[in-house]
């Protein structure tokens, strides 16, 4: 059961398109996001030792995915040292609820293993619609 | 009632609560459900209607088949644990299922029996209820603020002095409150994570355990990803654990509440349950700007807050071994005390109105409260719950007190005695009683 308060919205003429047809300018943005992520994971994250967490995030503006904005961020493992997690992140409409996953967690180079493999894009463009879906 | 050869009754699940059902319909076990075109300008015929009834008592019967297992599995993965106080389960009856189902038929997610029956997550819920941790003395309270860090930095003295007041509870600006409540969060994280930590060890364990059995997981994969930590490796590789699957995890919390989970606890979490478990959180409690770009002020989220009452659990939707939906809450024995009643304004304000009538004079004070009025009266609630939730982990706390411009009905003491008196009412009408059809006139 979901308990939060939704005011202000109706997603009544919200439409839907099929998957794969994201539109072109997100697509781009998202390209960004991906890239600008990569530097800050190859720059930000040490081999061992404390590091601030980081995101890199574009708006929404496409009507078709239920989304205020989408981001990319890298969150320090708590409980292990030098490990960090790779996660994406759709913020409601309404912007009080976050719907995340986890995309990969290990350490850095681990990390950029994972995003440099063929179809990252696609399994984030997958995932971003499921957290967007959450909310419905 | 007859009509063209269809019989109708009323199923009496318990004392003052039934549901309309098409009886032919249910006893030659038709499980159909067509739904398009059935609602027209809001309203609900009353065939319709009927066949909603009949569906929820046949899901319902469904879920009370597999309600033992089920239950079984949540006693075995929390039953044994020190630090619970009690579990619950209970399936659900088919009064809660039709007016959930008749959510899903408007909004086009139900069209079917079948996705009739997928709808309801929460078939079989359980609520697993965790004791309070002892009282702090000021000492133990003292040594905790000095050796507190902050992205590994101690407090600073200022910091330290905010801390103290924002723990005793003295009078604070709202700037200050605004600057201690982080400071005060990081310091209740070793308390939440010393009253949780067996629970969620145990369902860590579990939903690895899953893992290994669905996914192929191996050994070798969980620790070459730290995904538990050595004492747990260990407990993996010498207990016989219960597997678990989860598939979604809020933790709810009011705009100045704590977590009944730490931040660090749903991480790892997240590291156990893996890519495919959705987490609902509120962007604004990372501890970092999660979506940089994306203006928006804190007070835009306070209005948009979460649960304005305060509503505070851990939530998660899990799927039982042998595939039944269900749905955990893990909360403290005071937090479910005042979430059996707190939701009964909310509920009234929403319009919906099942309750009997002992509660009428609370139900006129409710709808005589202006919109403003309302959000100060859940600023009160929520205070309500963050006492409690003080109590349950062992912290200084100060009873909130209804503000005077409210009605005395609206006390948090006035309605914990309407719902006991309620309670005991129901208590003794079912007495004797069987859930039973009447005819219709």
């Amino acid at each position: 059961m979901i308990k939060y308060d939704i005011i202000r919205l109706d997603n009544k003429n919200i439409k839907f398109i099929p998957r794969g047809m994201t539109n072109m300018k997100f697509s781009q943005e998202l390209d960004k996001v991906i890239s600008k992520i990569k530097e800050r994971i190859e720059k930000e994250i040490p081999d061992t030792g404390y590091f601030r967490n980081f995101a890199e995030d574009l708006a929404n503006k496409d009507d078709n995915l239920f989304a205020k904005s989408v981001s990319l961020a890298v969150e320090r493992d708590e409980n292990v040292d030098g490990n960090a997690l790779l996660l994406v992140s759709v913020l409601h409409p309404a912007i009080n609820i976050d719907a995340s996953s986890m995309l990969a967690c290990g350490k850095r180079g681990q990390l950029l293993e994972y995003m440099n493999k063929e179809g990252f894009k696609d399994e984030v463009v997958k995932r971003i619609h499921e957290l967007a879906d959450s909310f419905l | 009632m007859v009509s063209a050869g269809v019989i109708f009754k009323r199923f009496i699940q318990k004392p003052e609560v039934g549901l309309l059902v098409n009886y032919s319909k249910l006893q030659a076990g038709e499980r159909v459900l067509f739904c398009e075109g059935k609602i027209k300008d809001k309203i609900i015929p009353k065939d319709f209607a009927a066949d909603l009834g009949t569906a929820s008592i046949q899901i319902s019967r469904d879920l009370e088949k597999h309600f033992p297992k089920a239950q079984a599995q949540i006693k075995t993965v929390f039953g044994n644990l020190k630090s619970v106080d009690k579990i619950q389960n209970r399936a659900k009856g088919p009064v809660s299922i039709a007016p959930k189902i008749l959510r899903g038929v408007k909004s086009g997610e139900v069209n079917s029996f079948e996705s009739a029956k997928a709808f309801i997550l929460d078939g079989i819920g359980s609520r697993v209820i965790t004791k309070s941790l002892d009282k702090l003395d000021k000492k133990q309270i003292k040594n905790m603020i000095e050796s507190l860090k902050i992205n590994n930095e101690p407090l600073s003295s200022k910091q330290k002095i905010l801390l103290e007041k924002y723990i005793y509870q003295r009078k604070m600006t709202p700037s200050e409150e605004l600057e201690a409540f982080p400071l005060f969060e990081k310091f209740a994280q070793l308390l939440i994570e010393k009253r949780s930590k067996q629970v969620v060890d145990n369902l860590s364990l579990s939903i690895i355990k899953n893992r290994m059995i669905k996914e192929g997981l191996t050994l070798e994969q969980i620790k070459k990803q730290g995904l538990l930590p050595d004492d747990l490796i260990q407990r993996l590789k010498n207990e016989k654990i219960e597997p678990l699957e989860v598939t979604l995890i809020n933790n709810y919390r009011g705009m100045n509440g704590l977590p009944e989970f730490s931040s660090r606890q749903i991480q790892a979490l997240r590291k156990v349950t893996g890519g495919k478990v959705i987490i609902h959180s509120r962007a604004d409690l990372a501890d970092y700007e999660k979506f940089p770009r994306t203006a928006y002020s804190k007070e835009e989220l306070k209005e948009f807050a979460v649960k304005p009452s305060g509503y505070r659990t851990a939530q998660m939707n899990i799927i039982h071994k042998d595939g039944t939906l269900g749905e955990i809450q893990f909360r403290g024995s005071y937090t479910n005390m005042i979430g059996e009643y707190e939701h009964i304004a909310y509920d009234l304000r929403q319009g919906k109105n099942t309750l009997g009538p002992i509660f009428d004079n609370f139900k006129s004070a409710i709808s005589k409260l202006t919109p403003e009025e309302y959000n100060e009266y859940n600023k009160y609630l929520e205070k309500c719950y963050n006492y409690y939730n003080r109590l349950e982990l062992g912290l200084p706390a100060i009873k909130p007190k209804l503000p005077r411009k409210f009605d005395k009905i609206l006390s948090e003491e006035s309605m914990k005695k309407l719902h006991d008196t309620n309670e005991a009412r129901l208590h003794k009408l079912k007495e004797g009683f069987k859930p039973h059809f009447e005819e219709v006139a």
